[in-house]
């Protein structure tokens, strides 16, 4: 939900160093705990069904913690608090959608996803599709769209790593890439998804920690919400107006764009393979909603705050929106705190990181080899070793350009909404649609939000204010979804089978 | 467009999520609705209000009018009833134990 352009924002960030024995301290214990957890899970991971989906065997409060570290990435911490910054009230529009999209989640993929672990034992989203439409075509395409995704996310994350690790240890960026990914990949390769989860737990709960602590620590430094509100309408009201200085329509995008999309984020519906106890469902979205409250409140506070603090000269004008969370930090909380965040900025990160390394690893062992008709022997070993290609291929497309990286970024997040949320969030609910609707729609996302990201990058072509192509793609991919499966009627309901009808039906 | 739009469009695929075969969604459309409306009240209120915030504005709950009805309306008040009522409806609307066994049931089959 928390993705998009924001891992792309937060690569553009030049951190100030923050190395201090207080943070380099914190940051040493954070890596320790991270091994000792990644030791732990390697010696519990023996099958392939271990390394990609846990054995189905993860309980409810560690999968919803493990959930909500996935959903935030460091653009929650960094980029999102600098974007409130800069535009005001207008910047929430990215989160506001959390009230109803984890809820919305549950009732349309949620269960089923679950369901269909027991009835055919699925180990990835393109297993859904294929098993929903009986179509290795449909399977391989939406393996390829979410690999497209993976490379932007995965290159941005490994470079967003490098400037955290830089900023704890001051090692340099190109050290602080190889070290962040050094670590993601030895637990991501040995403990697999497992030892991801547990991870994910810790990195959560960190970031949770951290968020509350500086929210409180603002409001109190700010004489309360009131006290922030009154020192910015003093000088500057358009920025805490409904749409801050964006556009309603360009509000209402974003709005748009990020509840609907969040049903096809693959690092958040992979997650509802993996609870042990499917009735456990119950209390997830409700769990789940509070802790992305929790996490958010950094984003809401040090926007606001930062911009009292400037316009009330506590704190001097900023370089460049992105430094109002490292300038918080740095001039005016506790240096424990700062050390605090900072790790909970690389735990963001790191998860992220970690996800996408077992999505994409799974998608080369086994979803890319079922499409072509093939099998390989033992997926645990390749799947390893895949984690490893992704991982070192993400690293050194990482110490490349920033503005290249960034802009692969940009288009993983709407990549995933075009091609995955009509095919995925309403087929497998909607037993009128086809196996052409399906492809049709998958093929049209992606051409339609690589066509358009380039185009825009390049300068070739200009949205008009508020018009984004994360939010073009996905219209278009609903448009050609549901006219492809109308016209290709006939063939709709003969080609569910029936394990899968009652999982659609339930 | 899009205020009214948006919430229709969320509210249309939780409804596609939250039915069951030909059961409807039950009691499930109240919250709904209430969301929906919600959802609409909210980005409508902020189309409409006339923009008078300044330094002597009335504050609610720490944030000026328009401000307070997009974040705690738009953003803080569905999780007070959606969430909840997915829980409360889980066992008759979404998933029951004999739902699982069903299913399970199929699966040894196919096996």
């Amino acid at each position: 939900m928390i993705h998009p352009g924001g891992t792309s924002l937060l690569v553009q960030v030049a951190m100030p160093t923050a190395a201090q024995p207080v943070v380099i301290a914190v940051g040493l214990l954070y890596f320790a705990v991270i091994i000792g957890i990644s030791v732990w899970a390697a010696r519990r991971t023996r099958t392939a069904n271990d390394f990609f989906v846990a054995g189905k065997g993860i309980g409810l409060v560690a999968l919803t913690v493990a959930s909500v570290s996935v959903s935030v990435s460091g653009f929650a911490f960094i980029g999102g608090p600098g974007l409130i910054y800069a535009v005001g009230l207008g910047a929430m529009y990215i989160v506001l959608p959390a009230a109803v999209t984890n809820v919305m989640g549950a009732w349309v993929l949620a269960k089923r996803m679950r369901l269909l672990a027991e009835a055919r034992r699925l180990i990835t989203i393109p297993d859904a599709i294929g098993a929903r439409y009986k179509s290795r075509a449909a399977q391989g395409l939406s393996a390829v769209a979410i690999l497209v995704g993976i490379v932007g996310y995965m290159a941005t994350n490994a470079l967003a790593m490098g400037v955290v690790i830089n900023a704890i240890f001051g090692v340099g960026l190109s050290w602080g890439i190889w070290i962040g990914m050094g670590v993601t990949l030895a637990y991501s390769a040995s403990g697999g998804i497992l030892a991801g989860i547990y991870n994910d737990v810790f990195q959560g709960t960190l970031m949770a920690v951290a968020s509350v602590l500086v929210f409180l620590f603002v409001l109190g430094f700010g004489g309360g919400l009131g006290g922030i509100s009154h020192t910015i309408l003093l000088h500057d009201p358009t920025f805490l107006g409904p749409w801050g200085r964006l556009t309603p329509l360009a509000a209402l995008s974003f709005f748009f764009v990020f509840s609907m999309g969040s049903l096809g984020q693959p690092q958040a519906v992979h997650k509802y393979y993996m609870l042990r106890d499917p009735l456990q469902l119950k209390w997830y979205p409700l769990l789940k909603t509070l802790g992305l409250i929790l996490v958010l409140l950094l984003y809401f506070s040090v926007g606001v705050g930062v911009k009292a603090f400037v316009l009330d000269g506590r704190l001097a004008p900023l370089a460049s929106p992105d430094q109002a969370t490292p300038t918080l930090l740095l001039n005016v909380t506790p240096i424990i705190l700062a050390a605090l965040v900072f790790s909970g900025v690389a735990a963001a990160t790191m998860s992220a990181a970690n996800s996408f390394m077992n999505i994409g690893a799974a998608i080369f062992t086994h979803d890319l080899p079922v499409a072509l008709g093939r099998k390989v022997g033992n997926e645990l070993k390749w799947g390893r070793i895949a984690t490893v290609l992704i991982a070192v291929a993400a690293a050194v497309t990482a110490q490349r350009s920033g503005t290249m990286v960034a802009f692969l970024g940009i288009f993983g997040w709407g990549l995933f909404a075009s091609t995955l949320v009509p095919a995925l969030a309403v087929g497998l609910n909607w037993q009128g649609a086809t196996r052409a609707g399906a492809i049709a729609s998958i093929a049209t996302g992606l051409i339609i939000t690589l066509a358009l990201e380039t185009a825009a990058y390049w300068k070739v072509f200009t949205f008009p204010a508020g018009v984004t192509a994360s939010a073009v793609a996905m219209v278009s991919s609903f448009l050609v979804f549901f006219v492809v499966s109308w016209l290709t009627r006939e063939s709709a309901a003969k080609a569910i089978d029936p394990d899968i009808q009652l999982v659609m039906e339930i | 467009m899009l205020a009214l739009g948006i919430p229709v469009a969320l509210g249309a695929i939780m409804i596609l999520g939250a039915v069951r075969a030909n059961r409807g969604i039950g009691a499930l459309k109240y919250p709904f609705a209430l969301v929906i409306l919600i959802l609409v009240i909210g980005f409508g209120a902020a189309l409409a209000l006339p923009s008078t915030d300044g330094p002597l504005s009335r504050l609610w709950l720490g944030l000026p009018a328009r401000a307070a009805i997009v974040i705690y309306g738009v953003g803080l008040l569905p999780i007070l009833i959606l969430p909840v009522a997915y829980a409360m409806t889980f066992e008759e609307m979404t998933l029951s134990a004999e739902d699982l066994e069903r299913v399970r049931a199929i699966a040894r089959e196919a096996r």
